[in-house]
């Protein structure tokens, strides 16, 4: 597709700034992404075809998502900023407060996406992502990470 | 034996409530003319790749089923029942997409079950396909 229809469907990535890093494909989801998969579909959802984390309720609100990122070492914070040895995740939100969206944090501090069965984009904002497709960020995460992440 | 008798065999697989939708695709390629048979045929497809296409561009910024499966297109080929079955496994054959739900929800089945990716439950509902008779057999 071309580009700009990313920045149709969302209105703030051109002024936030972005780089396409993938082809698309619908093999993995944004949550795989951010988990740092790229093998199968991360859905709470989607019955046979997709994974969740074994012994995580397979629900897709957003208390489920942060009891499957739990799994990996994940917890809840306040704010996006950066700090050396900490790996941050952003979940995003619709108005009724379903998830939409989960993207992960860069060494750079910049922001990498796995969008639907589109690309890969880096954003060097979170609010590049804001609007009506995914809503707003309503949640961030964070784990201690080793030296060699 | 014709066409017609090897799928009244492979439906005798099927659960009784789909049997009623694929004797009726047998009954047109058995006795309607060839032309509106295949008329039937390419309206259908052309339907069905209609809404396959606006799914895609409706959806392709969303990571989770609820919001890809209940998009209008998605949920008229749902509607569209048994008839567009093969339709839906020959496009997971062509281009391999979150085509489970529907074809979980049209059949009632759903072979997939143990996957957990979807090249693996691909694979899974191209085999079921082929053993009723919904594809060809894989090319040895």
């Amino acid at each position: 597709m071309p580009k700009n229809d990313l920045e149709e469907s969302f209105p703030k990535l051109a002024t936030g700034g972005y780089r396409i890093t993938s082809l698309e494909t619908s093999v993995y989801t944004c949550a795989a992404w951010a988990a740092r998969e790229t093998h199968r579909w991360w859905d709470p959802s989607s019955g046979g075809g997709s994974y969740w984390p074994p012994g995580v309720p397979p629900t897709d609100s957003l208390a489920g998502l942060l009891a499957a990122f739990a799994t990996l070492g994940y917890e809840p914070c306040g704010d996006s900023g950066q700090e050396p040895g900490v790996e941050r995740l952003a979940i995003y939100a619709d108005g009724h407060g379903s998830p939409t969206h989960v993207a992960r944090q860069l060494q750079s501090g910049a922001w990498t996406s796995k969008l639907g069965t589109a690309e890969n984009i880096e954003h060097d904002t979170l609010e590049a992502l804001e609007g009506p497709l995914y809503g707003k960020v309503v949640q961030h995460l964070r784990r201690l990470i080793g030296s060699g992440e | 034996m014709s066409n017609a008798e090897a799928i009244y065999d492979k439906v005798q697989a099927l659960p009784a409530s789909a049997q009623a939708a694929v004797l009726r695709m047998v009954e047109l390629l058995d006795d309607a003319s060839p032309a509106r048979a295949a008329g039937e045929s390419n309206s259908l497809a052309r339907k069905f790749q209609e809404l396959a296409e606006t799914w895609r561009r409706e959806t392709r910024f969303f990571s989770f089923m609820p919001q890809r499966a209940l998009n209008p297109a998605y949920q008229r080929i749902i509607g569209m029942g048994w008839v567009v079955v093969p339709l839906l496994l020959r496009e997971l054959q062509r281009q391999p997409d979150h085509w489970l739900w529907a074809l979980q929800a049209i059949t009632g089945e759903d072979p997939a079950r143990s996957t957990d990716s979807l090249g693996a439950a691909t694979e899974a509902w191209l085999i079921w396909g082929r053993a009723r008779g919904l594809l060809p057999d894989a090319q040895e």
